[in-house]
């Protein structure tokens, strides 16, 4: 019972090993260098408000619509993870009832 | 004993068949006539942004401009309704009712006054921006990540 037992736990780590490194399921890197990116972008907004390329409505536009970029890449990495995660489980799914022959 | 493990081992393969049948997270699957019709705006949006940068003319104005910000206010509205109605699509839902925000804030700004060319650079990034990252969940839908 305990090599069975052995086997599967084997087999699973294997199917996660896999579904791990085709980069799907670690994204936490990703947001902050995109939090990184924004804040530049904002410093960016501030140095034309300075050097009178902008105004002050106008900069919170900018402001607004990089904030909102920011928000839908946030979003998307929460989508492409939960589809990484759905991956996974269909995977080691998978892999216990190839391992029961059901 | 035994039979105690054989129940223990059954239930924890029941679990985790029932985890993989009928997973945790749900999003949507691929939808090929959103992609299209969000690939459409892309190209609009790309081109009003290159007729933008061209040298200044008495036409820069948003008055000029108003069939771009009806089409783009048309399409966005399409996706929307196509989105809201496929089940658990709530995170691109989420990501099509901020682009639609954008074009209003892009409107917006653009009746303050013809854009610079430093105005279009940053618009331009932050559109491309937007439009990469809802083309990259609905192409995860399709390819898996």
């Amino acid at each position: 019972m305990s090599k069975i037992k052995d086997d599967l736990g084997s087999l699973l780590l294997a199917e996660l090993l896999v579904q791990a490194s085709s980069d799907g399921l670690f994204t936490h890197d990703r947001v902050s260098v995109d939090t990184q990116r924004l804040a530049e972008e904002l410093d960016a907004i501030n140095t034309m408000v300075i050097a009178g390329e902008l105004s002050e409505e106008q900069a919170a536009l900018h402001r607004q619509l990089r904030l909102n970029a920011l928000k839908m890449k946030l979003l998307a990495i929460e989508g492409v993870d939960a589809i990484a995660l759905e991956r996974t489980l269909d995977g080691m799914g998978k892999v216990i009832r190839r391992f029961y022959g059901i | 004993m035994n039979c105690l493990s054989i129940t223990k081992n059954g239930l924890v393969l029941a679990i985790l068949l029932a985890l993989g049948a009928c997973s945790l997270v749900s999003v949507s699957p691929y939808d090929s006539s959103a992609d299209k019709a969000f690939t459409k705006l892309h190209k609009q949006t790309a081109e009003f942004f290159a007729e933008s940068t061209k040298a200044p003319d008495p036409s820069c104005g948003y008055s000029h401009h108003l069939s771009f910000y009806q089409n783009s206010k048309v399409s966005m509205s399409s996706l929307l309704v196509r989105a809201r109605a496929m089940a658990d699509n709530n995170l691109t839902v989420s990501q099509l009712e901020l682009l639609s925000s954008s074009y209003v804030n892009l409107a917006q700004l653009h009746q303050l006054g013809c854009f610079t060319s430093a105005q279009v650079n940053e618009l331009w990034v932050s559109f491309d921006a937007s439009f990469s990252a809802i083309l990259k969940l609905e192409l995860a839908k399709k390819y898996g990540r």
